[in-house]
């Protein structure tokens, strides 16, 4: 590596000439062991690292390069971006601004921080499948990712990160439309996908993308396979690589499927060993898969080349869809954007369709009900952050919702997306939190001294006066805490 | 008018000084001849009491012109008849006034005295209303209009000390002689200045205007829960030394009433994007610790988001205000129809002496500390009328602390939100550009040729 080339890539920070010895040492530096990264991550009190460094760290060295890219190892553990990421849009991410961190009470010496009243953090159940009966609602649950945990391998939506970080642990509340969602589940796994196809709505920031998340949390937990895709927008805002495969006429995005591969692999590893392939698949020119070759296999005949990743995803899915050991979960967040004109091009620079990539092909497929697992279910969450990526009129219809502008009966509508969109159904999230929902929430905060506050301790005045200001909105709720000016 | 005295002599013999001019005499006047013309008299008994017979049983011949119209006062001879007439009644008034404050002691007071009455405005009509009123059919010129409210306001001075005194007999009778010649619109006048009482309508809704910069907010206060709701609630309720904690555990939320704000119909969500802004409107409810108690429905006009905000805070503050001090009448007005009224109504039966005993025991018992359960201390005996009259005292003393408690909240909720200055209009205003001036007070750069 050339000293000019490092000084490049490290263009954000002041800039400084490496010498070649100095730059070989800093190599060296970088590449930690995997004791050590592990020992980094414990002293900043996070539970565990995020799901790239995991992917990074199982996969083997020479794969990480077989993009072409330049490994870059982080001397400590970055927060990981979420699912669907790929190393080469951390550039992106890193330039923009940074993601809220609180600091580990270690760095916090001075008595104004309490650090050593702190404690063991807070004293919370953990979230579990039992938690989500009527009786519990009310309840704050703590998730405390396992290894294999969905939040820690897929990840989370950003602003489900930020939320993560208030408190010491990730935080939730159990809810009157967590019971009803769970309860839909239950009823699901019994039945083929197409019939359970439901999405949550509601106005922004009420909480549309925490019931779901906490719906995964619970089929993981209960037996079922998982896929969950926590940022949707990232397999159409043209961030990852698109190729046009001329045998499934699509455009094949080889490094979303890879991710999405080694995810799903990872999350449900100990389920996957004991299904098996029921056909023979070719999965290319070189290679076929045979009858009654284990999933893990296959996944991993997947993984092992990335161009392989398209086809070995679609022939998992074909599989999992005519077995009927598990049921499966397929949840999407930003499920709109899948619905939306892309940001890709093809070589005439016109905008390449949805479902003429393969990644949002086959989540429209399966959402549409074209294509069924036989015992699951299929959850999507909208959202109104990103504004390039606002739900489309075909999908407002399909599910129901009233017209944000005025429609006439002269505005086109595309009818593929019609297609995908018919028969999915709208689950609506209340768009305020109930006082006792925020309430605890609130008591969890103060307990874990995670809310700014002028008196001793933060008062029924502040927790009022928010809740007045913010109507109940979750999100509202939240920010104006942390936010707020006259505390 | 004249009074003619009549000296029942044996002759009616009338002294010079009671006849009119024209009749007097001089010293040559022969006293022996009594004769005065009979039309001069009125109501003359006859000239000769001893007189029998018929003589005694004559009576005084009837005159026709004795009974004609005769005028009501002598000032029917003058031009203005009732303006003199009203300066007489007047006068008289005043003496009669005067009389009577001084039998108590009142008049006339030392200036101290003068200085610490209260004040109290009125004011009087103006010449022409009181020429209409007088109906004297001319104009009243200025120094006769001045002479009556001389007089007016020296009875004025009367009713005040009357006021002050406690007579409210004697403030009434002065006030029924004054009022004829008061202004009708007399409180509109006098509160011209100050700031006019809040309306409120048959749903205890108030309506407050707000202004700030170029906004306009007209603002529309309603109780989460009615008054008549809150005041049988706190009336069924027990004293709370006697409540029973309750188990935090159980205890919901969700009934607890949430203040909502509507701004042209948008929740202030929607409305406001800055979040200051939102924090701004709500600030005086937690001013004055109402946070929940009072729904907003507001419509603003004119300006910018932070002078639309402001301008509906000015509105709040006021409406609070109001609202708070309506449910402090309203709460004393209950206590003292459901309880103080009764109580009183029983005391009545009782004898005043002990009442007025037992009380100002009570009072000193208060004012020692002493708890009143103690009552019987050193074991006396009380019979039950004692026991009775003293437990109603006691009660009527709580009731009356109750009522002056909600007076006293809705005195604090005033002063804080007045202290906070929330209720003023901001004067604040965009300050005009001036010539040679690049903005009002920006200069243009200097050249330096």
């Amino acid at each position: 590596m050339s000293a000019r080339r490092v000084v490049a890539k490290f263009s954000t920070f002041p800039r400084i000439q490496y010498s070649w010895s100095e730059s070989f040492k800093l190599l060296a530096c970088w590449r930690m062991s995997l004791s050590a990264l592990r020992n980094a991550q414990n002293s900043l009190r996070r539970t565990a690292a995020g799901p790239s460094t995991i992917i990074r760290l199982a996969v083997p060295g020479q794969q990480r390069h077989a993009g072409g890219q330049k490994q870059k190892t982080a001397p400590k553990a970055k927060n990981s971006q979420g699912g669907g990421q790929t190393k080469s849009t951390r550039k992106k991410e890193n330039s923009g601004q940074p993601v809220f961190r609180p600091l580990p009470p270690s760095q916090l010496q001075d008595p104004i921080f309490q650090s050593e009243s702190r404690g063991q953090g807070l004293d919370l159940e953990a979230f579990n499948p039992d938690l989500t009966t009527p009786g519990h609602v009310g309840n704050v649950v703590a998730f405390t990712p396992t290894e294999t945990d969905p939040i820690r391998i897929f990840g989370v939506p950003k602003n489900i990160l930020i939320d993560h970080r208030i408190a010491s642990k990730p935080l939730s509340v159990i809810r009157d439309v967590t019971v009803a969602t769970i309860d839909t589940l239950q009823a699901a796994a019994e039945t083929p996908s197409s019939q359970t196809r439901l999405v949550m709505t509601g106005p922004t920031g009420c909480g549309k993308s925490t019931v779901l998340l906490q719906a995964v949390e619970y089929a993981a937990k209960t037996g079922w396979l998982v896929f969950y895709i926590p940022r949707a927008i990232k397999l159409v805002d043209s961030s990852t690589t698109h190729i046009y495969d001329l045998r499934t006429q699509t455009f094949i995005q080889p490094k979303a499927a890879y991710q999405l591969l080694i995810r799903f692999l990872t999350v449900n590893r100990d389920r996957l060993q004991n299904l098996k392939t029921t056909v023979e698949t070719p999965l290319d020119r070189r290679s076929t898969v045979p009858a009654g070759q284990g999933l893990v296999d296959l996944i991993e005949m997947g993984l092992k080349d990335p161009f392989l990743a398209t086809t070995v995803l679609a022939t998992l899915l074909d599989e999992l869809r005519k077995q009927t050991r598990y049921p499966v979960l397929l949840a999407v967040d930003d499920i709109q954007a899948l619905y939306c004109k892309t940001a890709y091009r093809d070589q005439h620079f016109a905008s390449i369709k949805p479902w003429h990539l393969s990644m949002p092909r086959l989540l429209l497929e399966l959402a549409s009900g074209k294509k069924s697992f036989a015992r699951g279910a299929i959850l999507g969450a909208l959202s109104d952050t990103v504004t390039q990526y606002k739900t489309p009129l075909e999908l407002r219809r399909a599910l129901g919702l009233p017209d944000v502008a005025p429609v006439g009966p002269f505005v086109k509508t595309n009818k593929t997306v019609e297609e995908y969109a018919a028969g999915l159904k709208a689950l609506p999230v209340p768009g305020k939190l109930s006082l006792d929902e925020a309430a605890r929430l609130f008591e969890v905060w103060v307990e874990d001294k995670a809310v700014p506050h002028s008196h001793d301790v933060p008062n029924d005045e502040l927790f009022v006066s928010q809740y007045t200001v913010s109507e109940g909105n979750a999100r509202g709720f939240v920010k104006g805490l942390l936010s707020t000016l006259t505390i | 008018m004249l009074q003619v005295l009549v000296v029942r002599q044996g002759c009616s013999r009338i002294t010079a000084r009671q006849l009119p001019a024209f009749l007097r005499t001089y010293a040559s006047f022969q006293q022996q001849s009594s004769f005065v013309p009979p039309a001069q008299f009125e109501d003359v008994v006859s000239a000769n009491p001893n007189a029998r017979g018929r003589e005694r049983s004559k009576k005084p011949k009837f005159r026709p012109w004795d009974t004609k119209d005769k005028p009501a006062s002598p000032a029917y001879y003058t031009t203005r008849p009732s303006f003199y007439d009203t300066i007489v009644m007047l006068n008289e008034a005043l003496q009669a006034a005067h009389r009577a404050l001084r039998d108590c002691g009142l008049y006339p007071l030392p200036p101290h005295a003068l200085t610490a009455i209260p004040e109290y405005p009125t004011l009087y009509m103006n010449p022409e209303a009181m020429a209409d009123m007088l109906g004297d059919g001319q104009k009243l010129t200025t120094t006769r209009h001045r002479r009556i409210i001389d007089v007016l306001g020296e009875l004025h001075d009367c009713r005040k000390i009357a006021r002050a005194a406690g007579l409210g007999k004697l403030e009434e009778a002065l006030s029924g002689i004054i009022a004829p010649f008061e202004r009708p619109n007399k409180e509109e006048q006098l509160n011209q200045g100050k700031r006019k009482p809040v309306k409120f309508d048959e749903y205890g809704r108030s309506y407050t205007v707000g202004r700030r910069k170029e906004s306009s907010a007209r603002v529309w206060l309603i109780p989460t829960v009615p008054f008549e709701e809150q005041i049988a609630a706190s009336s069924s309720l027990p004293p709370p030394s006697e409540l029973a904690i309750q188990e935090s555990g159980t205890a919901s939320a969700n009934d607890l009433p949430v203040t909502q704000v509507l701004v042209n119909n948008i929740p202030i969500t929607e409305y406001f994007a800055n979040h200051s802004d939102r924090e701004n409107i709500i600030r005086p409810f937690k001013i004055a610790g109402l946070l929940g108690a009072y729904n907003v429905f507001a419509l603003v006009r004119g300006g910018g988001t932070t002078g639309q905000s402001g301008a509906v805070i000015t509105g709040i503050a006021r409406g609070l205000l109001a609202q708070e001090h309506r449910r402090a009448e309203m709460f004393s007005e209950h206590i003292h129809t459901s309880f103080i009224e009764p109580i009183d109504r029983q005391l009545s039966q009782a004898p005043p002496p002990l009442v007025s005993q037992i009380e100002s025991e009570v009072k000193a018992a208060e004012a020692s500390g002493m708890d009143m359960n103690m009552g019987a201390l050193g074991g006396v005996e009380e019979d039950t009328q004692v026991k009775e009259v003293r437990r109603l005292v006691q009660a009527r003393r709580d009731k009356e602390a109750e009522v002056r408690k909600a007076r006293q909240a809705a005195e604090t909720v005033d002063l804080v939100l007045r202290r906070s200055k929330l209720t003023r209009r901001d004067p604040r205003m965009v300050e005009r550009k001036k010539t040679g001036l690049r903005k009002s007070r920006a200069r243009y750069a200097w050249v330096k040729r």
